[in-house]
């Protein structure tokens, strides 16, 4: 069954080809989620959200873009979404601790480490991986998708609706200001 | 300046960390999460509307609507008789001369 089939399948409502949707796409889905988000659980449910979102919403898809394109730019904006949400929570809480938190805790997370990385790159991954928390978001999912994904800079153009030298400028940019926070980090740190 | 390339070679080293990287695989039976997230859904949107219905102040706030209701359409079916007399009425009663005498007046005592 081709892509246009699948997503005809899809439109009609069949939970076979919704099934071989989720075969295809789950990895990539939650990949590219566990890649912004920094955390497994989070990822699971921002991959849940995803897929129930294109179930609702397949009949609006029309085909416009590429079938992925659309996928890419759900998962980004849930994935977007839910970090803004963590941050609101993360600050609240801290409102919260000035006033007392009534003996309720608040758990840092420890540093992430991305399942598909090799054991030796670990360590060095999690160091990355805490820097690329502090870029702003378009350079973070322009590096996410480069680097994670292994996505051609034309597709991450189309992805985030920019030129293709405006996604070499993001990479860029990105690349410079984690060498920046890496060095930083290996300095105060007397690596 | 030995340093500096020291520094310089780990923060490549990080920064190449992640080429070559797999892809993370999502968490098995997906599929099965999915279809159960979506009945909780289903069935928690009717919880919430049985909910919603068994409240006092919604059964309140319904005998009200329905009280206002039929009291409209009494109004509406049945308007009330003693209201205005048209000037028509009164022209008729001029042109006949028609005057109502009450039976039970007791300063009519005129036969």
């Amino acid at each position: 069954m081709n892509q246009p089939e699948l997503i005809v399948q899809l439109q009609q409502g069949d939970e076979q080809a919704f099934k071989k949707l989720l075969d295809e796409w789950q990895d990539m889905v939650y990949n590219t989620a566990i890649g912004i988000v920094q955390n497994e659980d989070d990822a699971d449910d921002i991959t849940q959200d995803v897929f129930i979102q294109v179930y609702q919403s397949v009949s609006s898809f029309k085909g416009e873009s590429k079938f992925s394109t659309w996928l890419y730019r759900i998962v980004i904006s849930k994935a977007l979404d839910h970090v803004k949400r963590k941050k609101r929570k993360k600050r609240f809480a801290f409102v919260q601790s000035l006033f007392g938190n009534d003996g309720e805790e608040i758990v840092h997370p420890e540093e992430f480490n991305h399942p598909g990385v090799v054991m030796e790159n670990k360590e060095r991954a999690a160091e990355l991986f805490k820097a690329m928390e502090l870029l702003p978001d378009n350079q973070r999912i322009a590096f996410t998708l480069h680097k994670l994904e292994a996505q051609k800079h034309q597709d991450i153009a189309e992805i985030m609706n920019l030129s293709l030298t405006a996604v070499e400028s993001l990479i860029a940019r990105a690349k410079g200001n984690l060498r920046k926070t890496l060095t930083a980090y290996y300095i105060k740190n007397n690596f | 300046m030995n340093n500096n390339d020291h520094i310089n070679k780990l923060t490549e080293a990080a920064l190449s960390s992640l080429d070559n990287a797999e892809r993370a695989t999502a968490k098995p039976y997906l599929f099965t999460r999915l279809n159960a997230r979506m009945q909780n859904a289903n069935e928690s949107n009717w919880d919430n509307a049985l909910r919603f219905i068994s409240k006092p102040a919604f059964a309140f706030v319904s005998l009200c609507l329905v009280v206002a209701i039929n009291a409209m359409v009494i109004a509406y079916n049945y308007p009330d008789k003693t209201t205005t007399v048209t000037e028509e009425q009164y022209a008729s009663v001029d042109e006949y001369s028609s005057s109502v005498t009450v039976l039970n007046d007791i300063e009519n005592i005129e036969p």
